[in-house]
């Protein structure tokens, strides 16, 4: 099969479980406690007359499948409904904090990765007290929460040691322009990216050292030594390319994690993101936000899941 | 002939653990084919790789002799020198195609990865091409994986990238045992011709005393990390003389003779509890009180004290 | 495997005890607000409302070890179920379970969890369920894979030829069988229980009645720069906590096969 008609077979695969996914916000919506309207708009004292055309919109004294289609429909043309908390439709509140967390997952994903499979392939090459302090660490690490490592963080660089800002993206008086402002934008998520990776990382360098010692013993890797291949050349051309596809597995079903994480990092730091919205939402029991922000997060987990699945078919042609 | 690859009383042993290969000596010549044979966990794999300088285990070491490749004395050479010689002076082809490719990396870059581990990088397309139109394989084969490809085309595969670089020695450690006997000829026929044509010396392990007979102008058999026999080919099938190759011969099948082959009863002991004197003698219909106490020299081509017997 | 286990046994003995080494509501406030720890009587400080810190921690270590050997249960006993069905029926049962399975892997744990408890108002039962609803998807996969593979053993059809019911072969000869992998998810999962809480406590969305570490951390977010250690003990608890039921699992993992790793 090839890798295209493999990717539209795994797409279509994905289709039903996003429609499951929306199918579930609305069971949400409808079993919520109260009146779904009250659910749909939250607990802010709407106009009447945008009562009436919720009820009417949303066919509220129709029966529930006619109600699932029109809820259905106003998801297909992207409408999640009006956030009164922040007096704007809950689309263009979304769209306005995506950046964030997208610079913030992306950062904490992008050196989880690449820190993570440096540190695994070491403990694996090098053996002896590196693999243990890197297994010890990696264990350490998973068993803590995002939340609290990233006070810790603040305590140390920004409390104690004044080195880093502890909240926001930017300074409140604005970003400054070009370079200083790039460098100013790093200082700033040097330490919400930080503590979201670390799990992630151990997560990464376990499996990475896990398969890597495996590949070392393999016979087609004393069959590369035995054709005069170097330590380097053997580690990058054949440890690395086949651990690569159990660590994208890995890093891909775990999207949800990283995701979790950003909510609370977020929160943490008062990062303008997602999860800042997410938390912010919550407090203010907002749930037409709290259920578009739910509905991107398990779309967003169905979508890693689904290019993890192709990346890992690019990798390895084996897979049947 | 001078050797091109000289093994001499080699031991090779598991750190703070036991001797693997017991002070062999061999002696490769270059465009001819030694054969090594000898039962399952005698110590031939062992070899081969001690003169790789490369072991499965970190544990596994050489512990004394010599192994010269045309004159120098590879045992003293720095683990990089070490590095350059493989693939480059001496290549490896191995038992089981399937598994010492790696199932991630087309046939082409397995030849590929030979030139560039010694620093040559230029025109690769038709460098591999070239090496494997020697093993008898279309140009295409280069795009293939490993899985893409059959038992026999793997182990050409296998065999075109250790003579990629025109090694003189090449060590076959079983090179046909997992493939179809149909298939086994093929790849035999290869190695034939090429070693013949390059003057390789080749030394050439297996269990098949058949192969030897076909490829090998000497052979030496192995048991137990001793070398108990050495000779030419003809001279050993016409008359074996160690108890142990007259078993290993009898357990073959002669279709010109009526009677069952023979099983020669017990089987390689383990390298932890290995027996005093002559290590066949649990095994030995000829034994005597000498081969349990004392470890037969090698003389004249056999190690045993009943040889004139 | 020693040392964690007997951790996690003397934790468990401070939970189940907690209210008879430190009698009363740790919730009630008392006028000594922000006192550093190891000052007049108070071993780990108290918080902004002059709550004794040691008190709430122990307290809320009931909160924490409730949820997750709870939730944990459930889904066990969910997975198992559903697993063993799936696996021993074949077919459609099998391609329905699995296919809900897989949908509920696929949800995000913490935001649905989060949202699920927002909406329903707080309880620690109700976050027993969401977790437990949320978690069980592993362990049948892994159950199911297990009696796959084992409704062709030998002994398996010995016992049918002796005229054992299919439920009473699955209880009694299969299941003990895969006891070792079973248990080792749910080691894991009681410890990914105790993050979830954690973060909604965190999250301000845990039982105000009761004590729980997530709160605590969530109260120590406002007052990082007066009072440390509102922060470093409730996540020392959590990571403490969680990190032992992580190696609980990896022991007995490496136990069932001890070549790996
Ligand atoms: N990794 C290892 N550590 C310790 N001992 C080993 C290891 N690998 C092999 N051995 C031992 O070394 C001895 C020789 O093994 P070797 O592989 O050289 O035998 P062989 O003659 O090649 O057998 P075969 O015909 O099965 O390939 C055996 O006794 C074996 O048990
Ligand atoms: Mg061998």
């Amino acid at each position: 099969m090839s890798l295209l008609s493999y990717t539209l077979r795994r797409l279509l695969h994905a289709i039903p479980l996003l429609l499951a996914v929306a199918v579930l916000n609305f069971c949400l919506i409808a079993a919520a406690p109260g009146d779904p309207v009250t659910a749909l708009i939250g607990d802010f004292p709407a106009p009447a007359e945008y009562v009436a055309k919720m009820r009417q919109d949303y066919g509220l004294d129709q029966p529930l499948p006619v109600r699932l289609g029109r809820y259905l429909q106003h998801l297909a043309s992207l409408d999640l409904g009006y956030s009164f908390a922040n007096r704007m439709p809950v689309s263009t509140l979304v769209a306005a904090r995506l950046g964030a967390t997208l610079k913030l997952t992306g950062t904490a994903l992008a050196v989880a990765a690449v820190l993570g499979v440096a540190l695994g392939l070491l403990a694996a090459r090098l053996g002896g007290w590196v693999d243990r302090l890197v297994r010890f660490g990696a264990t350490l690490s998973y068993a803590m929460p995002e939340f609290w490592l990233g006070q810790l963080l603040i305590l140390a660089f920004a409390i104690g040691l004044g080195w880093l800002p502890s909240q926001g993206a930017a300074p409140l008086r604005g970003a400054a322009a070009g370079w200083a402002g790039f460098v100013e934008g790093l200082r700033y998520l040097l330490l919400p990216a930080s503590a979201l990776a670390l799990r992630y990382l151990a997560l990464i360098a376990r499996i990475t050292r896990a398969r890597a010692v495996e590949v070392l013993r393999a016979d087609y890797v004393l069959a590369a030594r035995a054709r005069g291949a170097s330590e380097t050349r053997v580690l990058l051309d054949h440890v690395l390319r086949n651990a690569a596809p159990s660590v994208i597995t890995v890093i891909g079903y775990n999207a949800g994690l990283l995701l979790a994480g950003s909510a609370l990092t977020e929160t943490v730091f008062g990062w303008p993101g997602i999860g800042r919205l997410l938390f912010d939402s919550i407090a203010a029991r907002d749930t037409p936000t709290m259920l578009a922000i739910l509905l991107m997060v398990s779309a967003s987990v169905v979508i890693a899941n689904l290019l993890t699945d192709v990346l890992h078919r690019l990798l390895d042609r084996r897979v049947a | 002939m001078t050797a091109v690859l000289d093994i001499d009383a080699l031991h090779v042993a598991v750190a703070g653990g036991p001797t693997l290969v017991d002070g062999i000596s061999l002696k490769v010549t270059a465009g001819q084919t030694l054969g090594l044979v000898g039962e399952s966990g005698s110590g031939k794999s062992m070899t081969a790789y001690a003169v790789l300088g490369l072991f499965p285990a970190p544990a596994i070491r050489v512990t004394g002799g010599a192994i010269r490749l045309a004159g120098t004395d590879l045992l003293g050479l720095p683990a990089d020198a070490r590095r350059r010689l493989r693939g480059r002076q001496i290549g490896m082809v191995f038992q089981d195609p399937s598994s010492f490719l790696d199932p991630l990396l087309t046939a082409g870059r397995h030849i590929a990865e030979a030139f560039r581990a010694h620093g040559i990088t230029t025109n690769m397309p038709s460098r591999v091409q070239a090496a494997l139109a020697r093993v008898d394989l279309p140009a295409s084969a280069a795009a293939r994986f490993p899985h893409e490809l059959s038992g026999g085309q793997r182990q050409r595969v296998l065999i075109a990238a250790a003579l990629a670089l025109d090694p003189a020695v090449l060590i076959a450690d079983e090179p046909t045992t997992a493939l179809d006997v149909t298939v086994q000829a093929g790849i035999l026929e290869v190695l034939r011709r090429e070693a013949s044509a390059r003057g390789l010396g080749v030394l050439l392990i297996t269990h098949d005393l058949g192969v030897v007979a076909e490829n090998c102008a000497d052979v030496a058999v192995m048991y137990a990390g001793r070398i108990v026999e050495q000779a030419e080919v003809r001279r050993l099938f016409r008359a074996p003389r160690h108890p142990y190759t007259q078993g290993l011969l009898a357990s073959v099948l002669d279709p010109g003779r009526d009677a069952p082959p023979f099983a020669m009863p017990g089987g390689v002991p383990p390298a932890h509890a290995m027996p005093t004197g002559c290590r066949f003698h649990p095994r030995c219909p000829l034994v005597v009180a000498q081969c349990r106490t004392t470890a037969p020299p090698m003389r004249d081509g056999v190690a045993c004290w009943r040889a004139e017997a | 495997m020693r040392p964690p286990l007997l951790a996690l046994l003397m934790l468990l003995l401070c939970a189940i005890l907690a209210p008879w080494i430190i009698p009363g509501d740790p919730l009630a406030g008392s006028a000594d607000a922000l006192l550093a720890p190891l000052q007049s009587g108070h071993t780990l400080g108290t918080d902004d409302l002059g709550r004794d810190m040691l008190a709430m921690l122990l307290h809320g270590s009931r909160v924490s070890l409730m949820v997750g050997l709870a939730s944990s249960a459930c889904a066990l006993l969910v997975g198992v179920l559903a697993g063993a069905v799936a696996g021993w029926h074949g077919g459609w049962v099998d391609a329905l379970v699995m296919r809900i399975a897989e949908f509920f892997q696929t949800l995000p744990r913490f935001v649905l969890a989060l949202i699920v408890i927002a909406l329903a108002g707080p309880g620690i039962g109700k976050v027993i369920i969401v977790i437990a609803v949320l978690a069980w998807p592993q362990t049948a996969r892994v159950v199911r894979a297990e009696i796959g593979a084992l409704r062709q053993a030998a002994f398996v059809d010995a016992a049918r030829l002796a005229g054992m019911p299919d439920w009473l072969i699955v209880l009694r000869e299969v299941l003990p069988q895969i006891a070792g992998p079973v248990l080792v998810l749910a080691a894991l999962d009681v410890a990914t229980a105790i993050l979830l809480e954690a973060g909604l406590g965190f999250f301000g969305l845990g039982d105000p009645n009761l004590a729980s570490w997530g709160a605590m951390l969530n109260q120590a977010q406002q007052y990082l720069r007066a009072a440390w250690w509102m922060s470093m003990f409730p996540g020392l608890a959590i990571g403490l906590t969680v990190l032992l039921f992580n190696l609980l699992g990896d022991a007995v993992a490496q136990h069932l096969d001890p070549r790996g790793r």
